[in-house]
């Protein structure tokens, strides 16, 4: 890009002395890279950036789908905030889902990524048979199987009838409902597992045998030794976990449609109830900015503190 | 290296927000709306149809179950024939997307030739121009809708011009299993009151131990109450309410709260998970004994409950006015923007009035309009047939006229309806409150829309 020749100077302190280039120059000269990407470049810019920017369009519209969209200033986001309850039953539903199914999911992720870092007979095909829950959990398929499983006269009911344990369906339970679909999230543990495995097996063996050494054993190994050399993918995978609880559809949509009462309303099943039910897609584009603002604010924060925790070796322990 | 992960896990990250923003990544409706569009955005200007030889393809959409696609599909298949170089591209799902998609193909300058319309999105459709008025292909004799009573071509009509055609009519009922009914030694007399209804589960709930009753879910149990009191749901306007004291409302969600609490109807917990599913309603379980439906699912809930089950009217009122009515069930509607008005409207013909084309589809989608077609049908319907026929025949005499479509916002507020029954039965509210939040939401939805 021409920005990196054309130096701005703070101070006047340092002027490189590359000659300034025109953008057609620079664009001559990276006319072949373009070229390379341009299968990239053009779904991103047809399929993410146009769109983006005709959401942020709409979302200050009137739309119906059906006739023209008509601008209405911020009326989408006033409504939103000042005169909808359920968006607000949304963001709640969904924030708490995000802050108990991600930490879950990373913690079983790598207690299960920790029990296939040994090398035994199988483990290969175990780690498979592990990683297929997160291919096919958001399909329709496993979403019917898990409200049977949790229905009436599931086999989690019966199995609960064997220890004398009376209870009712889980999904259809509002007081149970979220927590059913938290559990299915956790089941598919696969992706994160798979990274955690990845790190795990970078750490060097010799940090463990010098800690044996020393007399520390497996919990000391484990906080000390592994946590700390794990932090990096932590870091990555509870970035990506939490970006990707917070836009969770499919789990609520097939499973319990929202309900009872709400009580899954996922924030991004709701953004679709409004666009696609309802048909008013300027409010949902609305609501679609406004979760872009939220899960950017959380990332920002935990790149912000990621300083202070996350270990890089490369950097000298910084 | 660890270096270049930071990196990663930043450009990932901005990756994967910016998708989000883009049109969330996982919605199962972003990939299966690919079908080449045909129908192109220009305006109809009259295209010549076929001559023989020449090749015309519609695209036809419909809604409904498994049964529904086999019969509709062989239909096509049989107006192939009998018009050669015509084809039909068939794009059909269940209830549950299929307004959604049809909206953005509509958006996209993509809608099907034909669509399958349902009453409640007709004025929808209509205001926002989208349908083709079909009464030149009725005056020029394409389709043919003389042996059809005014009746049922008025539900399909706005300001005189006629936007659909109906495909059948159709009145809610109770199914209800008459095994049960006779172990309790009860029966259901046409014309009886909502406490005879109660006090039947009542008997049955204590004679054998199922639950009477399986709790109404949407609004139309409410339209009927409301019916029985010589009112309606909306005003004339339709911007507002049509009905001034909360009462009755009050009156219809403490009829069922009640009988949950007694035992006698099923809790939330076990009829809210299948509300929505014909084929797995508590019915066709066998976990209750009476629930209501549509005329035109009899078929489907017998055949997946695979066992004889009777049809009836809705509770009356002593001394009330009839509740019921006929609603078309579901409509053919043409696209403004087709290129073939001419071939579509000799399909809808073709469904109409054709007696080897509904010997398929068997009434599957409700009451057939025409006359003869109907007769036919009723002679030699099976079981699950000929118990629809006989209901609708029964609907007659508990029937008075339909009120106006439903106005624009009706589909947010039947969900709303469903929200609200659902508060109650939980007894996460009371009928009072709940009577109070329906009014309040439902007229700022009205005022929204229509104000």
């Amino acid at each position: 890009m021409n920005g990196e020749s054309q130096v701005v100077t703070n101070n006047g302190a340092i002027q490189k002395k590359i000659k300034p280039m025109t953008w057609q120059s620079d664009l001559k000269r990276n006319i072949v890279g373009y070229a390379f990407i341009s299968p990239w470049l053009i779904g991103f810019i047809g399929y993410i950036l146009g769109p983006m920017i005709a959401s942020l369009y709409l979302s200050f519209t009137d739309y119906d789908l059906l006739s023209s969209p008509t601008w209405i200033g911020a009326e989408n986001y006033i409504n939103l905030f000042t005169n909808d309850e359920r968006f607000w039953t949304a963001l709640k539903v969904t924030f708490v889902f995000v802050f108990i199914s991600v930490p879950l999911k990373l913690a079983f992720a790598l207690f299960v990524a920790m029990l296939f870092n040994k090398d035994y007979r199988g483990v290969g095909v175990y780690r498979t048979i592990y990683y297929v829950p997160s291919i096919i959990g958001g399909s329709v398929a496993v979403a019917v199987m898990w409200r049977e499983l949790f229905g009436m006269n599931g086999p989690v009911n019966a199995l609960l009838k064997l220890f004398g344990i009376q209870s009712s369906n889980w999904v259809a339970n509002p007081d149970t409902a979220l927590s059913t679909l938290i559990l299915l999230v956790i089941w598919q543990f696969g992706s994160p597992m798979l990274i955690f495995l990845a790190g795990l097996k970078q750490i060097p063996k010799e940090l463990y045998e010098a800690a044996a050494v020393d007399g520390a054993n497996k919990v000391h190994q484990f906080f000390k030794i592994t946590i700390p050399m794990l932090t990096p993918i932590i870091f990555f995978n509870l970035v990506m976990q939490m970006i990707n609880g917070f836009m969770t559809f499919t789990q609520s949509f097939l499973v319990t449609q929202g309900g009872p009462m709400d009580r899954t309303l996922f924030y991004a099943v709701y953004l679709y109830e409004k666009a696609f039910a309802h048909f008013q897609m300027g409010y949902a584009s609305a609501m679609a900015w406004i979760l872009l603002i939220i899960v950017a604010t959380f990332t920002a924060i935990i790149f912000k503190s990621s300083s202070s925790w996350v270990y890089y070796e490369s950097e000298g322990g910084k | 290296m660890r270096k270049g992960k930071k990196l990663l896990s930043v450009l990932s990250s901005a990756a994967l927000l910016v998708g989000l923003v883009a049109g969330c990544g996982g919605s199962p409706e972003s990939n299966q709306s690919a079908t080449p569009a045909n129908g192109g955005g220009e305006k109809s200007a009259k295209v010549e149809d076929t001559k023989a030889g020449e090749s015309v393809e519609l695209r036809m959409v419909w809604w409904g179950s498994q049964n529904r696609h086999d019969r509709t599909l062989k239909v096509i298949e049989m107006f192939e024939k009998e018009n050669p170089g015509v084809k039909i591209k068939p794009e059909f799902s269940g209830w549950d997307g299929y307004w959604e998609k049809l909206a953005t193909q509509v958006a996209g300058n993509r809608m099907p030739d034909i669509v399958q319309m349902d009453y409640k999105f007709l004025n929808e459709y209509v205001d926002r121009d989208t349908l083709l008025d079909l009464n030149p292909y009725v005056e020029q004799g394409v389709l043919d809708l003389s042996d059809t009573d005014d009746n049922y071509i008025g539900g399909g009509k706005i300001d005189g011009k006629l936007f659909a055609v109906s495909l059948g009519a159709n009145s809610p009922a109770i199914a209800y299993d008459p095994e049960l009914f006779k172990k309790a030694g009860v029966e259901l007399k046409p014309g009886y009151t909502w406490e005879e209804f109660a006090n039947i589960g009542r008997q049955i709930k204590e004679k054998t131990g199922t639950f009477g009753i399986e709790p109404f879910s949407d609004l139309n149990g409410f339209k009927h109450y409301l019916r029985n009191h010589g009112l309606w749901v909306y005003n004339e306007q339709g911007n507002a309410l049509g009905y001034d004291d909360d009462k009755y409302l009050v009156e219809y969600f403490h009829f069922f709260k009640d009988l949950i609490d007694e035992g006698v109807a099923a809790p939330a917990e076990q009829w809210v998970p299948t509300a929505d599913q014909v084929e797995n309603r508590m019915m066709t379980h066998g976990t209750a004994a009476m629930g209501q439906m549509h005329s035109n699912q009899i078929t489907a809930v017998m055949s997946s409950a695979g066992r004889p089950m009777e049809v009836t009217i809705l509770p009356s009122i002593e001394g009330g006015e009839k509740g019921h009515f006929f609603k078309p069930s579901q409509f053919l509607s043409v696209a403004k923007t087709t290129k073939h008005p001419e071939m579509a409207a000799k399909f809808i013909d073709y469904v109409t009035n054709n007696i080897e084309a509904n010997d398929v589809l068997a009434g599957e989608r409700g009451l057939p309009i025409a006359k003869k077609v109907r007769d036919h049908l009723k002679e030699k319907a099976d079981e699950s047939g000929k118990k629809m026929y006989e209901y609708m025949e029964l609907v007659e005499e508990y029937a008075r006229e339909i009120d106006p479509p439903d106005p624009k916002g009706a589909t947010e507020i039947e969900a709303l309806f469903e929200r609200i029954v659902q508060e109650v039965d939980y007894g996460q509210s009371t009928p009072e409150d709940a009577a109070k939040k329906f009014r309040n939401e439902a007229t700022a939805i009205l005022k929204k829309n229509n104000g």
